[in-house]
């Protein structure tokens, strides 16, 4: 008896074992989706509306207002990993204007729903399937890295959803790859740099040396300095690209550069990058003495107090400067230092013209978004005023027609601010690969 | 008596995932399917890991190899799997060979550090040769596979159809990968692993066995680059990068090494715990850092020694 009652029981934990074990494999992501419904109180698995469910609780007749439902926004920015510090400016100044709007868009309650985008564009596309397919989003923004834009793009073009990117710059997704569904808040790579190539032949030098790192923008950075420097005269003496995403030890290259001896150094880093190679060109003696360049982000107001006075004296282009001289530029930057005790810089400004973006649309449309078709109309069409001048969207590149400013780095007051020189005037893309 | 059982719980396991996709919304058919895919792609790994002992820190090289061939052929030759799969599987299975024929002279950290290299080789040579690679923003655009010719032709173009794909793929894989290791090949690769001279000494020429588990765990992983580059429609230069294979050992070390459950457990566990931590955590990869700590801590083997101890601590 005792050893047939011990093979039943080891036959059980067996099953059990197995029944775990298999169980975990089949039904583990349902068991988990469970609980992930459970959680955020959406409706339970099956596709029930959460409309249906509003409505069918409380009897229909005895509420004469019936609320509408919350306006959700799947919002994809990085919050881990090296670009965390942009997405973070970025959602201060979209959730900044939302509470300015008081937190209400076409009627309807505006409800954030934040993913992490990382820097993988598959983990980023799995994201973006879950806020649309599991969340129900009304409609996405976000997005930092082009990598990542190149990697949802299909996503969104064949599922038919809305995406505002908010920053990610690649040309491609104002050309070639460019889709209806897919509208930018921000810039695109060419805007902040090809202006400046004019620029740069007219006022600065002839013989110019361009480096970059080693990826899409560093690519977008070339042809679109290149093309407008060449037209006003000037020469490309040399182009170096980087190893991405980690340069290493710059001393070599910002060698390489001072031997070709250029009139000007043309470069195009952000982030971390900016600030190691902005550090050693001040080490190896050469702020000051060869006239720097750059695209406004190298010096934008998040790296620059870590860059320190080499910076000084750096002339970049961008569509926003904090010394900006414009009422709303200057009810922004104070309300932004308020809220964060930190000095605005230009991905907090696209964040919060992204916020007024949704707002104004979703306003349009009446708090309806259920035709987007409709809701892209409604995109296209707005225009305020903003931080950066006029905001206003192109319809061809489907990203905004914006002043483009020239500035330079210069010490305001005991410390390092970028002060507008010259308005190098209304800069709209393309649309194809004409201007570089 | 257990044989039945075992065979039982196979058989409801493989039911459950023919008739998940009826049961679930459309989201979780996609985890699911990256699921299965990173499970052939942890499984393959544990082969060189697991069984044979070989650390091997660059596995994102045939990862992402098999990506960027797929995404090649079916972009620019021909989207049928008749054509690419065996072009992903004989690409993959050269790099292995190549990148073996250096890495497998050495061993233990340095066999690691070679391994690495080359994986970070090909992440830059994706990043820099633009022309062909995409640079940074990879191949996009990628069709869903079509299988068949003529009339006879099939796309894998919704979802549910993928999945199946999929799922067919992964059984093939486990079932191939089954028999190596339960094959007397597979019983010489463990015996690498627990002692290579005395292999040597038995006269086993380890270096070809070595190879050979090298070229075939190449093989599935660019099978498994493949089948996601299909899935998201786009080839990343990310699938080669360092951190894609640190991302799949840790799948092995979660899910337990030397088993082909674990990989498969691992898998699931790493690519679905982010995916609901971060729903409700900006700070997610805290709470992934602590789960790892407490499974090198508290459970060295894995998910599977840890159903394994349960089972045996019972009177």
């Amino acid at each position: 008896m005792t050893h047939r009652k011990a093979t039943i029981f080891t036959r059980r934990q067996f099953l059990r074992t197995l029944g775990v074990t298999a169980g975990a494999l089949a039904a583990g992501p349902a068991l988990s989706a469970c609980g992930a419904t459970a959680l955020t109180a959406a409706p339970a698995a099956t596709a029930v509306p959460p409309t249906a469910a509003l409505t069918s609780v409380p009897a229909p007749t005895a509420v004469p207002t019936v609320a509408a439902p919350s306006l959700k926004i799947g919002v994809l920015l990085p919050y881990t990993d090296i670009y965390a510090a942009l997405g973070e400016n970025i959602t201060a100044g979209m959730e900044m204007y939302f509470e300015e709007a008081g937190g209400v868009a076409g009627g309807r309650t505006i409800k954030v729903i934040k993913e992490d985008e990382g820097t993988a564009p598959d983990k980023a596309l799995e994201k973006a399937r879950k806020l649309v397919e599991q969340d129900e989003v009304d409609f996405v923004t976000g997005i930092v890295s082009s990598g990542v834009l190149a990697g949802v793009r299909d996503y969104f073009d064949s599922n038919k959803k809305l995406l505002i990117c908010s920053n990610a710059g690649a040309n491609a997704l104002s050309r070639g790859a460019k889709t209806p569904y897919i509208w930018r808040t921000s810039f695109t790579n060419w805007q902040p740099n090809w202006p400046v190539g004019t620029w740069a032949a007219e006022n600065v030098g002839k013989k110019a040396y361009i480096s970059v790192p080693d990826y899409g923008a560093g690519a977008n950075t070339i042809t679109a300095f290149q093309n407008s420097f060449e037209a006003a005269g000037g020469t490309i003496i040399g182009v170096q690209k980087t190893p991405f995403p980690n340069m290493g030890d710059p001393a070599p290259f910002i060698t390489e550069l001072a031997a070709a001896n250029p009139e000007l150094v043309y470069c195009f880093y952000s982030g971390g990058a900016a600030v190691t190679f902005m550090k050693a060109w001040g080490e190896l003696g050469l702020a000051g003495q060869i006239p720097l360049m750059s695209s406004g982000f190298m010096v934008e107001e998040d790296v620059l107090p870590a860059e320190g006075d080499a910076a000084l004296g750096v002339r970049s282009g961008l569509h926003w400067a904090l010394s900006l001289d414009n009422a709303d530029n200057a009810k922004f930057t104070e309300a932004y230092k308020a809220r964060t005790g930190k000095d605005a810089n230009v991905f907090a400004v696209q964040g919060y013209d992204t916020g007024r973006a949704i707002v104004e649309m979703i306003n349009a449309v009446e708090g309806d978004t259920s035709d987007v078709d409709a809701l892209i109309d409604a995109l296209g069409g707005i225009s305020f005023p903003s931080p950066r001048g006029t905001f206003a969207l192109d319809a061809n590149s489907q990203a905004p027609k914006q002043h483009i400013y020239l500035r330079e780095v210069q010490n305001v007051g005991g410390a390092l601010h970028n002060v507008v020189i010259e308005d190098l005037g209304e800069i709209v893309d393309p649309g194809d690969d004409s201007k570089g | 008596m257990a044989r039945h059982w075992k065979w039982a719980a196979l058989i409801v396991a493989i039911l459950a995932a023919i008739v998940y996709p009826y049961a679930v919304r459309s989201y979780f058919l996609s985890l699911a399917i990256e699921v299965l895919i990173y499970s052939i792609f942890a499984m393959s790994l544990d082969l060189l890991l697991g069984y044979t002992g070989l650390t091997s820190f660059g596995h994102a090289a045939f990862f992402g190899l098999g990506a960027y061939i797929l995404a090649y052929t079916a972009l620019g030759l021909t989207d049928n799997i008749l054509v690419t799969v065996p072009l992903v599987i004989i690409g993959a299975a050269l790099l292995a060979l190549i990148i073996g024929f250096f890495a497998l002279r050495t061993s233990g950290i340095y066999f690691l550090m070679v391994t690495m290299a080359f994986a970070q080789m090909l992440f830059s040579i994706a990043i820099s040769w633009s022309d062909v690679t995409g640079g940074s923003d990879g191949l996009a655009g990628v069709p869903r596979p079509v299988i068949g010719v003529g009339a006879w032709a099939y796309t894998f173009d919704s979802r549910e159809s993928y999945y199946y794909l999929v799922l067919a793929f992964f059984l093939l894989s486990w079932i191939a990968l089954r028999s190596i290791v339960g094959s007397p090949f597979g019983a010489a690769l463990r015996g690498i692993r627990d002692n290579e001279q005395r292999m040597r000494a038995l006269g086993y020429n380890t270096f070809r066995y070595k190879m050979a588990a090298f070229v075939i765990g190449g093989a599935f992983a660019g099978l498994a680059g493949a089948l996601l580059t299909h899935f998201t429609q786009h080839a990343a230069p990310e699938t080669l990068y360092w951190a894609t294979s640190g991302q799949v050992m840790i799948m092995l070390i979660v899910g337990g090494v030397g088993t082909l459950v674990g990989p498969m457990l691992g898998a699931a566990v790493i690519r679905l715990l982010p995916t609901f931590v971060s729903s409700y955590t900006e700070r997610w990869e805290i709470v992934l850092g602590l789960v790892f700590i407490l499974f090198v801590l508290f459970a060295p083997r894995g998910i599977v020694g840890l159903l394994r101890r349960a089972v045996e601590k019972r009177p």
